[in-house]
């Protein structure tokens, strides 16, 4: 009845896809207390944005991953960013709602790819399982969507800002449809399992456990809270993470097999290579952070911080604002890489050298 | 769509190639065509409505209903009781929204920026205890402190001279948190007043008696101005003293 399967094998799957949720909610929990809210920006530069890049490495860093998807990988980038530009101009409130409802539609394809990756591992479910399990997850986050006063309050605003008004009569009813068709799913996927079963198929009890995990996470930080800190910090650190060590070990894999030819991809993948991973992760977070002209410090969770230039009287220098602090970050940046310049020409060009006169 | 016509009759012949490149088209980028086709489907009535409708905003009948909404359905959300108390201030109810926001910021509200300053620029405003306004001021700008929102003081009769807006200027930029200042002046009672506009130099603790001591320089003479400066001990208690020599 039962056969276990893993993604990546027992010891690191109940680190990062059975326990970390877990960690992420008491992770969370600390935030909620004791860090101010400026830290959801710090977890979205340590763990969000070093997750698209993995994203960046994964597809126009592996090279068979580029040639076969060419088209979609230039012009999905195009239609994007016009559109997106588009939006902001002409209907922000739809912009803004359709980044949300995608990134919410992202979240749920990424907790059912990992559990169809359990069954395909395991060898376990039947053909239409993954059918099954799609509607399972759209079914769930949907009930949480909808009853989660954290969410509650945010769709209720968006329809009524968008002039579609709904009385509370019309939200109670919905309220309780929505529990009337989760209840009722999960009877129809209890008698799924009950006909795998009988049909001679197996189950996996860990891809089970995964769901279990993941669930409890939103559903606990969506209700537990007044804040959306603590849904924020939780979901970003089990979304962000899985997806990433998700993606490491899919390297590691496609190395040791020759899955994929040499690339950028590869350069970060294999023994002592992580860390170069991980540092160019950081690295990008850091550069997208100067592209959007937000403050370095927003990596410091709020008790980091190195804004502010204060004020040096002897030279009647009066203390810099944020606007004021990154001129002069920016002013000392080109003054440094000038006189790097300088330097590195100071030896790297003397014609007397044997090696330069090779070059010459 | 070559040959398409001709063979219109034909119950089961493969589609032309044109129509199969479009097929293949549509399905390389179906994600996207879903998502864009909605986006675009409300894009186009959220434009139509926001050139022939008021926007749905504070004070309108459309916010007004959904905070009655909120109320029934999500009653113990603090961004409930934040909604409540914008519409006691609409309606010109001055202790229904501190109630209410007073409510909200109780259950430690960290996300609400607009709950946490406002509640701050309300106990300035209404001459609140010195350390409350510090400690509100401070709440708002912990959470968020690469904001651009304002604190707001008001200076009654304010800078006669280019000179007074000058000293102004600098004795506000001398204070640690402050980053900048925009004054302005407007009409209140058919009478021309001040008020400045702070923004904030994170991460500096701020103390509110520090901003009041720098606009009270104003009240000291133009000629003693360089010799004599004023600390407060509360918001309304100032005193002029001799400038220290560092």
């Amino acid at each position: 009845m039962f056969k276990t399967g893993y993604i990546l094998n027992p010891r690191a799957d109940s680190v990062w896809f059975l326990g970390l949720p877990f960690a992420a909610v008491a992770l969370a929990l600390g935030f909620q207390a004791w860090l101010p809210y400026v830290a959801v920006a710090s977890i979205n530069l340590w763990v969000t944005t070093p997750h698209h890049y993995a994203t960046w490495v994964r597809s126009y860093g592996m090279p068979e991953v580029w040639e076969r998807f060419k088209a979609r990988l230039i012009v999905g980038p195009v239609a994007i960013f016009s559109l997106t530009a588009a939006g902001l101009i002409w209907a922000p409130i739809t912009l803004l709602l359709l980044v949300s409802a995608w990134d919410h539609q992202h979240s749920i394809m990424q907790q059912h790819g990992f559990s169809r990756v359990y069954d395909f591992k395991a060898k376990t479910g039947l053909e239409n399982t993954r059918k099954y399990d799609l509607a399972l997850h759209w079914i769930l986050y949907g009930n949480m969507f909808l009853q989660a006063p954290m969410f509650r309050f945010l769709w209720i605003r968006e329809l009524h800002r968008m002039q579609i008004p709904i009385s509370a009569g019309f939200v109670e009813g919905l309220l309780m449809l929505s529990w009337i068709v989760t209840g009722g799913y999960l009877i129809v996927y209890l008698l799924h399992l009950r006909k795998t079963v009988k049909a001679g198929a197996q189950i996996n009890p860990i891809k089970y456990a995964f769901i279990a995990a993941s669930y409890f996470l939103w559903y606990f930080v969506a209700w537990h809270t007044n804040s959306i800190l603590l849904y924020a910090v939780a979901h970003r650190v089990m979304h962000g993470v899985q997806y990433m060590v998700m993606v490491y070990s899919y390297m590691l894999r496609s190395a040791a097999t020759g899955a994929s030819r040499t690339g950028l991809w590869s350069r970060l993948t294999g023994s002592g290579r992580l860390r170069w991973f991980l540092i160019l992760g950081g690295a990008y977070a850091v550069a997208f952070q100067l592209l959007i002209n937000r403050p370095l410090d927003e990596f410091g969770f709020g008790v980091v911080n190195f804004a502010p230039y204060p004020a040096i009287p002897q030279f009647n220098i009066p203390a810099l604002d944020y606007a004021g602090g990154y001129e002069l970050w920016s002013q000392m940046m080109l003054y440094a890489y000038a006189l790097l310049h300088y330097y590195v020409d100071s030896f790297i060009w003397k014609v007397r050298d044997k090696q330069v006169q090779r070059g010459l | 769509m070559a040959g398409g016509g001709r063979h219109a009759s034909r119950p089961n012949q493969s589609p032309g190639p044109g129509t199969q490149r479009l097929r293949a088209v549509l399905q390389r980028y179906r994600i996207l065509f879903v998502i864009y086709g909605v986006g675009a489907a409300a894009g186009l009535r959220e434009f139509h409505l926001s050139r022939t409708t008021e926007p749905v905003d504070w004070g309108s009948d459309r916010w007004a209903e959904m905070t009655s909404v909120m109320e029934q359905v999500n009653p113990d959300d603090p961004d409930t009781d934040f909604l409540e108390g914008v519409q006691s201030i609409v309606q010109g109810d001055e202790g229904g929204f501190v109630t209410h926001f007073e409510e909200a910021l109780e259950s430690d509200v960290k996300h609400n920026e607009f709950l946490l300053r406002d509640y701050a620029q309300h106990l300035l405003d209404s001459g609140a205890e010195w350390r409350q306004v510090n400690d509100a001021v401070n709440r708002w700008r912990e959470n968020h402190p690469f904001s651009s929102e304002v604190l707001t003081l008001q200076l009654g009769a304010g800078p006669r001279t280019q000179s007074d807006m000058s000293v102004l200027n600098r004795e506000l930029l001398a204070v640690p948190w402050i980053g900048g200042v925009e004054l302005e002046q407007y009409e209140a009672s058919g009478r021309p007043t001040w008020r400045v506009h702070l923004t904030f130099r994170p991460p500096r603790p701020i103390d509110v008696r520090e901003a009041v001591a720098a606009v009270s320089i104003l009240s000291v003479p133009t000629e003693d101005r360089l010799r004599l400066s004023v600390t407060c001990e509360t918001l309304t208690d100032c005193r002029v003293a001799p400038r220290s020599n560092r």
